[in-house]
Order: structure tokens, then C-alpha cells, then sequence
């Protein structure tokens, strides 16, 4: 009878993880509309250690992540759930407690350089904006600013803090995102997707740039991407999100040897040379439901060609797979049909 | 500011003036008949025949269009806008003692419209949808509506019922004379003219507030830990600032216009009722004259909108 | 709230509604506000166009002088003992009169202007937006005021003087789409097939600026009776005994001691007419524009 209740994942227990630097439990993000987003979405990233977050656009990984600095559009908010980063929950924390960790302890790099650098104000200014608001000096922050731009490979540094970004290329530009995002020297990067606006060659090189500072800094970084490629390469633990739910989590390797999610097997499956090739996730047929229209039981069952009678009405909750693998889904994969 | 923007952006301005120029011109060449009899009527008589010369002379009377237009044009250059066939004054007098009661007034209501649209929009766009957006926002419908000839009306007729105050009253008081009774003066014709102004600016500043609030850099500026209060300011208001000062410029066109109803419900001697009065008198000379220069001033205003819009934004000053 | 309800229930990329876009601008709140508030004055105009107004509007009774607004007359009287509504419904005529002739001249002129330059590019459009530029130059009034004065006043001469002010607005706003269009496949196709430039011009260009062009009718609209208005104020406009409203607020404001409706009533007139032309410009831009297609 209990048997199939058996208990969640080992990987995540339900309390948080006291030696994590960030924490999630639960978590519950509302639209405009008061629909989920995310939901109780559950992961630690552990200081130092590279996570990555895979999944279609509209999974909820951006908001996920965005969730963790506060930064959520208007109208979207936390509804559920807790996120302890260093042990203070930043789901409740009053606005000038987070003012104090944005940055300092958590920082993040965007998708798009382009917009997400103010066009009316100097790099370097930009830059040493962090700094003041976290306390620093005028002088002290220019010459930080110049010495951060000089760090993520900005050439003549001094000359840079005085243009606009409007006079930078793309690359320059996600640079100095990057800069913007290290000069206080976070003990948590989130990547969201840095490198989807930029072009390939342009793309290797702030991936190397990335991993490069957090070798440098010992800094935990989560890459939010859907491109497997950088997982297979750069994460040793990876979160695969569907329709605002944790698919799979797991180690990397373990999750590429052997996909425990119908998902992540169609995810992976695609991969032409595992950890060689750096494919986008092919197109499987359907679409992901949107917030507020998930099907009755697992979201993924009119994708999934692993379905059973049992998934079109019962939530499967994320399930132990062993070897810290967990999967959310009712058909573990000796039972999948060829 | 690069010498060839400012360089391009004057050469544009001159340019423009010179077409405006033509077209004042030609409007007043659109009366029928012959010139100076036609526009005096029977007072071409009253002229003394020096008068007579002497505007036969400035207008090149008789002379084809083209030579007509150069030798006013020529005279405008020097200086020299001509004599009012009225009074046998000299219009280029007439202009540099209204003028800057004009310029005062356009100020005054570009500050005060400016201000109150800005201040109103800000409040509508912290928090949309709410009781005090939908105040604004009827007060944008209202504020369009309104002709100027309107709210100078209203406000008379109870600024004089209803506080025994007519601002009509008394003579019109320089800004040097006496300051204090000067502004007061003006006080009520620039609200009046700056209402349109101020719905206007308060539109845009909601819309473009509103559309920079949920730019990706307001994002990274919050990410990095900047208050709130510096963010609204420093990045959302500076970049929302670009459209409202365009608008501004604008809308100044519209003020000019505005002055020419608002000095005559105010009884303020400005240019603009130094043109009504002249039409009114068919004094074509001051009419000809006192339109171009209010248009030149527009120009000339339009010119600095560019140049205060190249400061702000170094996408313009650099490109 | 209502708009999120409304939103969630339509099907999520369901193909964008064909119902006529008449029933579409009467479900924006601004869409039906405008068209009750420009029916209401149109019908208003029509009857005092008929003669059907409740008294004359030059009749005089010099025993209700100054008469308080009652049953008998909803807006008072004033210092002749005239009708205000009455005066305010014949009011109407001009201004709608003179606005209607005005946007249309401006409207076929500036339209016409406007597909000229998009269409033939080169410096035929940089001539004629340049002397675009010029007309912008000058304020509104200012420029139909000097109009005004040389040609004379009375209606006909304002409507002209505003419609020669207006045709820049509709240049530019005609130019903007056919720039575009000129690029597009069918229109090139036209080309390579040997169409004329004029069949091409009225039969393909014209057609596509419709939406772009109606909503800056209404728009004109209302600036014109704020401009025709303002003149009639100044004296400049329609003249009397024809009623104008312009003209009801000047004679208002003397006699405001006497009679608050007398200023009041006109000045509402105005401000009604234009707001329901705004609400009735800003639905239309949301029905037919599509950049605000979501």
C-alpha cells in the first residue's frame, strides 16, 4: 500500500542544508495572474561547487533563479517557500537586510548585455555604483572599477570606465556585466543564460572567463542555460526543470549515463557526443503547458512516451533513483518501454 | 558635444528658418489686390507720403515676389523688421520691448507645466491602476482638452467671484520695475498656459517611466545592491527623461501659440498681442514680422532641445 | 483585475478575433465612452442644423434675461434672454462644421502628400519632409491666425486656415507606413508585374494607411475645434450672430458676476466634444493599430 509513497529524493532532504550556501525549499513563485510558475522547486548549491539548471524557456529556471536575488518582476512574487542563502532566508527578508547580501553575497550576469547595462551611464560608473552602495569611497571604487575591468579582460581598463556601453561590443558589454557582478566578490554567481545573445566565438570566451574567476575566487556559480553542451562540461550537479517543477536532479555524470525522467532522456538524447558537442535541446513534440494550464497529474505526460494510466492523475513527487539521482516520475527507467 | 552635431543641428535650424521666412511671406502675400491700400484701407491716406516711400521702399512694392522676399529678407538680417503701418513705429522696437514679457511667460508656464507633469506622472506610475494613476490620468484627458482660452477664462471668472481678485487689473508691470508685483502678474497667465503642458508631460513621463521601470538595467542596478530611491532616480528617471524632454520641446511650439490667446485673456503686452492687435488693425507689417520671429524663437528653442538632449543621452552626443 | 480575467479566458494563441473592428472599439472603455460623447454631439448639431433646437438661437426675450438654469431652460439664459442650450447646440454646428472641412482638407491633402514622398523616396521625400518641417516650425495657431487675417474670417476662411495648418500631421503620418511598405514583396511584386505608379499608389498603398489615418482624424478632430474655437475666442473665427462657442466663452467671462453657466456651460461644451474625440482616438489606436496587438 505505502510502498509506492516511497520517500523523496535523496539528494534534497526536506530540511535545508545547514553547511549549503544556498538553500531552497519549497519554493512557489505566483504570476500576474496568481497562477504557479514555479513550483516547490527544492536544491542546495554547496560553496564552491558549479550547479547547473537546464529546462525549456517559460520552465521557470529564470525565475528561480531571479527569486534567489529578490528581483522578480512586478506582479510575480514568492508565495511558498524558503531560500537561505548563508542561512538567512532571503524569501523574508526586510529590503535593507537584502540590500546588504545583493552583491556582496550573491550576484548575477544576464542574458541580454545589451539591455542590461544602463546606456546613460559610464562603465566605469556602472561598476563602482556596487561598491557605493555597499559602503566604499568614491576614489576607492573608481580604482576598484578599473581594476575589475582590467580582471574580465577589458583592455586599457582606464580608458573603458569612461565609455558609454554603447561604444562596447557585445562581448565588451558582457564583460562588463561581468565586472559589475564580481567586483564585490560574491560567494554565489548565478549565470543566467550569458551567453544565448552573444555570438559563438564570443560565447566560448565569457564561458572561459566565467570559469576561469570562479577558479580564481572559489565562488559557487549556478549556470541557468538550455545549453547542454556547458552542463556536460562546466556542472558537477545538475536541476532539469519542466512546467515549474524539478524534473531530475542528480550528478552530472549520472544523469547523463543514465536519465531517470522521460524528459531528460529526450534532453540528452540529443546530445550528438556526450560532453563534445555543444547542441541546443532538440525540439521534442508538443510544447511545455503554460502557468495556470497544467494538466491534472504530471505535467509532462502528453510529451511523454513513457506514460502510464497513473500519471494522468497523480503529481509524481520527485522520487529516489539512487546514487543521489531523483527523478519526478511514476515509470523508473528499467520499466520504459525502447 | 562634438562640434559637427552641434555644427549639423544649427545648420537645420537655419535652414528651417529660411523656409519659415518664405512661407510668412507667401500667407501675407495671399491678400488680394494691391498691397498697401488694400491693407490700410481707407488709413493709407492718413500716411504721410515719406511713409508711404518708405514702406513702398521696405516691401519693394511693385517689384516681382522674388525681389520683394530678398529685400525683406535682407532688411530682417540687419535688423531692421520694418515700420508699422500704424503708428510709423519701428517694428524691430516694438518686438525688443515684448519679447521678453513673451519669453518670460513661456518660461515661466515650460517650468511650471514641466513640474507639475513631471511630479503627477511620477506619482501615477509608482503604482498603476491604482486611485491616484486614475487621478492622473483624468487629469492628463482634461488637462488635452482644455483649450488655453478655457482655463484662462475659468480661472478669471473665479479667481474675480470668487476671491475679488482680477488679475486684468492695472496696468502691466516690468520684471525690473517690481518684481514681486511682476511675477504675480504672470503668475496665473503661466498656469494657464503650462495646464496642456503639464498633462502632456505627465503622459509621457507615466508611459516612459513605466516602460524604463522594467528595463533589464534597473534589474542589474537592484542586483547590485543600489537603494531603491537612487535606482528611481539615477537610472529609471535619467533614461524616462529622454522622451519627456523631446515632448517639452515640443509642446513649446504649442505654448508660443498659446501665448498669443493667453496675453490677450491676461492683458499681458506681449508678442502675441502685439499680433493680434496688429491683425485686428490689418497692420500687415507688424503682423509679417512679429509671426516670424515667434516662429525663429520656436526654432531657436527646438535647437536647444536637441542640444539639452545631447546631454543627457551620449548615444546622441557620439553617433 | 477584469483585464486578467478577460485575458485568461480567451484561448492562448488563438488567431487574432475577425469581428468587425466596430464591435472591438465599442469593448474598449475609452472606444464606447468617445463614441457615446461624439454621437450625443453629432445628433445635438444635426437637430440644430434641422432648426429643431428648444428656442432660437438668436431669438431674444428680454423678460428671462440672465434666467438661472430651470426646467424651461436647462442651461439658463443669457444677458438678451437667448437660450443657452439652444445657442450651445447651433454652437456645435460651426465648430463640427468647421472641423469636419478643416481634417477633411488636411486629411486628402496630407495623406496624398504623405504616399507621394514614402512612395518616390530620394529627395522628393526629403524635399517635402523638409518643408514638413517647416510647417511644424510654427505654432498652430499662430500659423492659422495669420491665415486667417489675410484671407478673412468667417467659417469657410477658418476651416481652410486650419485644414493648410493640419496637412503636415497627416504627411508624416501617411509617409511612416508607405516607407515601410514600399519594401514589402507584394508591393514589389506590383512593380516587377508593370503596374502604374498610381494604381499602385491608390489601389495597394492607400488602403493600408486607413487605420493609421483614422485614428489621427479623430485626433485632428479635436485639435480642430480647439483651434477653431480659440479663433472664434479671439474673434477671428465664426462669425456672429452665427453662435460659436468660442465666442459664448468671451462673452461668459464679462458676464461670469451675472451668470456662472454662462461661462460654464460653453466651456463644457468644448471640453465634452474634445475628451469624447480623445477617448474616441485613443480606442481606435488600440482596435486598429497593430503594434498594440497582444
Amino acid at each position: 500500500m505505502t510502498g509506492e509513497q516511497q520517500t523523496v529524493d535523496a539528494t534534497v532532504p526536506v530540511e535545508p542544508d545547514p553547511d549549503a550556501l544556498l538553500s531552497v525549499r519549497g519554493l512557489r513563485i505566483t504570476v500576474p495572474s496568481g497562477a504557479a510558475a514555479v513550483e516547490d522547486v527544492s536544491f542546495d548549491v554547496h560553496p564552491g561547487e558549479t550547479l547547473g539548471v537546464v529546462g525549456e524557456s517559460g520552465c521557470g529556471k529564470t525565475l528561480t533563479m531571479l527569486s534567489v536575488m529578490r528581483l522578480l518582476p512586478p506582479g510575480t512574487a514568492i508565495a511558498d517557500g524558503s531560500i537561505l542563502l548563508g542561512g538567512e532566508d532571503v524569501a523574508r527578508m526586510p529590503e535593507k537586510q537584502l540590500r546588504r547580501l545583493r552583491g556582496s553575497k550573491v550576484a548575477m550576469i544576464y542574458q541580454d548585455p545589451m539591455t542590461s547595462l544602463n546606456p546613460l551611464m559610464r562603465i566605469g560608473d556602472q561598476i563602482a555604483e556596487g561598491l557605493r552602495a555597499h559602503g566604499w569611497s568614491r576614489s576607492d571604487a573608481r580604482d576598484k572599477a578599473i581594476e575589475v575591468l582590467g580582471e574580465v579582460g577589458i583592455p586599457k581598463p582606464q580608458r573603458a570606465a569612461r565609455a558609454f556601453p554603447h561604444e562596447f561590443s557585445g562581448g565588451m558589454r558582457q564583460r562588463a556585466v561581468i565586472a559589475c557582478a564580481l567586483v564585490l566578490d560574491p560567494e554565489l554567481l548565478i549565470a543566467d543564460e550569458p551567453t544565448t545573445a552573444l555570438d559563438p566565438t564570443i560565447q566560448q570566451q565569457v564561458i572561459d572567463l566565467v570559469v576561469q574567476l570562479q577558479r580564481d575566487r572559489g565562488m559557487a556559480v549556478v549556470w541557468v542555460t538550455h545549453d547542454l553542451g556547458i552542463i556536460a562540461r562546466l556542472v558537477s550537479r545538475m536541476l532539469v526543470m519542466y512546467a515549474g517543477r524539478v524534473a531530475e536532479a542528480g550528478p552530472t555524470r549520472e544523469v547523463f549515463r543514465r536519465p531517470s525522467h522521460p524528459y531528460t532522456s529526450g534532453l540528452v538524447g540529443a546530445l550528438p557526443s556526450p560532453g563534445g558537442g555543444r547542441e541546443d535541446l532538440i525540439q521534442m513534440p508538443g510544447a511545455p503547458p503554460q502557468p495556470g494550464q497544467h494538466p491534472a497529474g504530471c505535467p509532462f505526460r502528453p510529451r511523454c512516451p513513457q506514460a502510464v494510466e497513473r500519471c494522468a492523475t497523480d503529481l509524481p513527487p520527485l522520487l529516489d533513483r539512487g546514487r543521489e539521482q531523483g527523478a519526478a516520475c511514476w515509470v523508473p527507467p528499467e520499466d520504459w518501454s525502447a | 558635444m562634438t562640434l559637427r552635431f552641434l555644427a549639423r543641428r544649427a545648420f537645420g535650424a537655419v535652414l528651417t528658418l529660411f523656409g519659415v521666412s518664405v512661407i510668412v511671406f507667401i500667407v501675407l502675400r495671399m491678400i488680394p489686390g494691391d498691397e498697401i491700400t488694400v491693407m490700410l484701407g481707407t488709413e493709407a491716406a492718413a500716411l504721410s507720403p515719406e511713409q508711404r516711400a518708405s514702406l513702398e521702399a521696405y516691401y519693394g512694392l511693385g517689384e516681382p515676389l522674388l525681389v520683394q522676399y530678398t529685400s525683406w529678407i535682407g532688411n530682417v538680417l540687419t535688423g531692421n523688421l520694418g515700420v508699422s503701418l500704424r503708428s510709423g513705429a519701428s517694428v524691430s522696437d516694438l518686438v525688443a520691448r515684448r519679447l521678453p514679457i513673451t519669453v518670460q511667460l513661456a518660461v515661466m508656464s515650460t517650468v511650471i507645466g514641466a513640474i507639475i507633469g513631471l511630479l503627477v506622472g511620477m506619482v501615477a506610475a509608482s503604482k498603476p491602476g491604482g486611485l491616484r494613476d486614475a487621478g492622473a490620468q483624468g487629469f492628463g484627458l482634461l488637462g488635452l482638452a482644455t483649450p488655453n482660452f478655457v482655463v484662462g477664462a475659468l480661472m478669471i471668472g473665479v479667481l474675480s467671484t470668487q476671491f475679488g481678485y482680477l488679475p486684468t487689473a492695472g496696468a502691466y508691470v516690468g520684471f525690473f520695475e517690481n518684481p514681486s508685483i511682476n511675477l504675480q502678474q504672470q503668475l496665473f497667465p503661466a498656469i494657464t498656459l503650462g495646464t496642456a503642458l503639464a498633462a502632456t508631460v505627465m503622459r509621457t513621463t507615466r508611459g516612459s517611466y513605466l516602460d524604463m521601470r522594467q528595463q533589464d538595467f534597473v534589474r542589474t542596478a537592484t542586483g547590485k545592491g543600489v537603494h531603491p530611491r537612487r535606482v528611481r532616480w539615477r537610472h529609471v528617471l535619467h533614461n524616462a527623461l529622454i522622451p519627456i524632454v523631446t515632448i517639452t520641446g515640443i509642446q513649446f511650439g504649442y505654448l508660443l501659440g498659446g501665448t498669443v490667446v493667453v496675453e490677450e485673456i491676461f492683458s499681458v503686452p506681449g508678442l502675441g498681442r502685439l499680433v493680434l492687435t496688429a491683425i485686428a488693425q490689418r497692420d500687415f507689417a507688424v503682423v509679417q514680422s512679429t509671426v516670424l520671429v515667434i516662429a525663429g524663437l520656436f526654432v531657436f528653442v527646438n535647437f536647444l532641445t536637441d542640444l539639452l538632449y545631447a546631454l543627457i543621452d551620449p548615444r546622441v552626443r557620439l553617433s | 483585475m477584469s483585464d486578467i480575467a478577460q485575458a485568461s479566458s480567451a484561448p492562448v494563441g488563438a488567431v487574432p478575433s475577425r469581428r468587425p473592428r466596430l464591435t472591438r472599439l465599442w469593448q474598449t472603455k475609452s472606444g464606447l465612452a468617445g463614441t457615446i460623447i461624439v454621437s450625443v454631439a453629432i445628433i445635438l448639431a444635426v437637430l440644430a442644423a434641422l432648426g429643431l433646437t428648444p428656442y432660437g438661437p438668436t431669438a431674444q426675450d428680454p423678460t428671462v434675461r440672465f434666467q438661472s438654469p430651470t426646467a424651461a431652460y436647462p442651461l439658463g439664459t443669457d444677458q438678451f434672454g437667448r437660450d443657452v442650450l439652444s445657442r450651445i447646440m447651433s454652437g456645435l454646428v460651426s465648430s463640427l462644421l468647421v472641423a469636419v472641412s478643416s481634417v477633411a482638407i488636411a486629411a486628402s491633402i496630407g495623406t496624398l502628400v504623405g504616399l507621394v514622398a514614402g512612395f518616390f523616396g530620394e529627395w522628393i521625400d526629403r524635399t517635402i519632409m523638409r518643408i514638413n518641417d517647416v510647417f511644424f516650425a510654427f505654432p498652430a495657431i499662430l500659423l492659422a491666425l495669420a491665415i486667417v487675417s489675410a484671407l478673412g474670417s468667417g467659417w469657410r476662411n477658418t476651416a481652410l486656415a486650419i485644414g493648410i495648418v493640419f496637412i503636415p500631421l497627416f504627411v508624416r503620418v501617411a509617409r511612416g507606413p508607405v516607407l515601410a511598405l514600399r519594401e514589402v514583396d507584394y508591393i514589389q511584386a506590383a512593380r516587377v508585374l508593370g503596374f502604374s505608379r498610381s494604381r499602385i499608389l491608390l489601389r495597394h498603398l492607400l488602403p493600408n494607411l486607413g487605420s493609421a489615418v483614422i485614428v489621427q482624424v479623430a485626433l485632428a478632430l479635436s485639435w480642430a475645434i480647439i483651434t477653431e474655437s480659440s479663433l472664434s475666442f479671439l474673434g477671428l473665427g465664426t462669425q456672429p450672430p452665427m453662435p460659436s462657442l468660442g465666442l459664448m466663452v468671451s462673452d461668459g467671462r464679462n458676464l461670469v458676476g451675472q451668470g456662472a453657466w454662462l461661462l460654464i456651460a460653453p466651456s463644457a461644451a468644448i471640453v465634452i466634444v474634445v475628451v469624447g474625440l480623445n477617448l474616441l482616438g485613443d480606442g481606435l489606436r488600440d482596435v486598429l493599430d497593430p503594434k498594440d496587438d497582444r
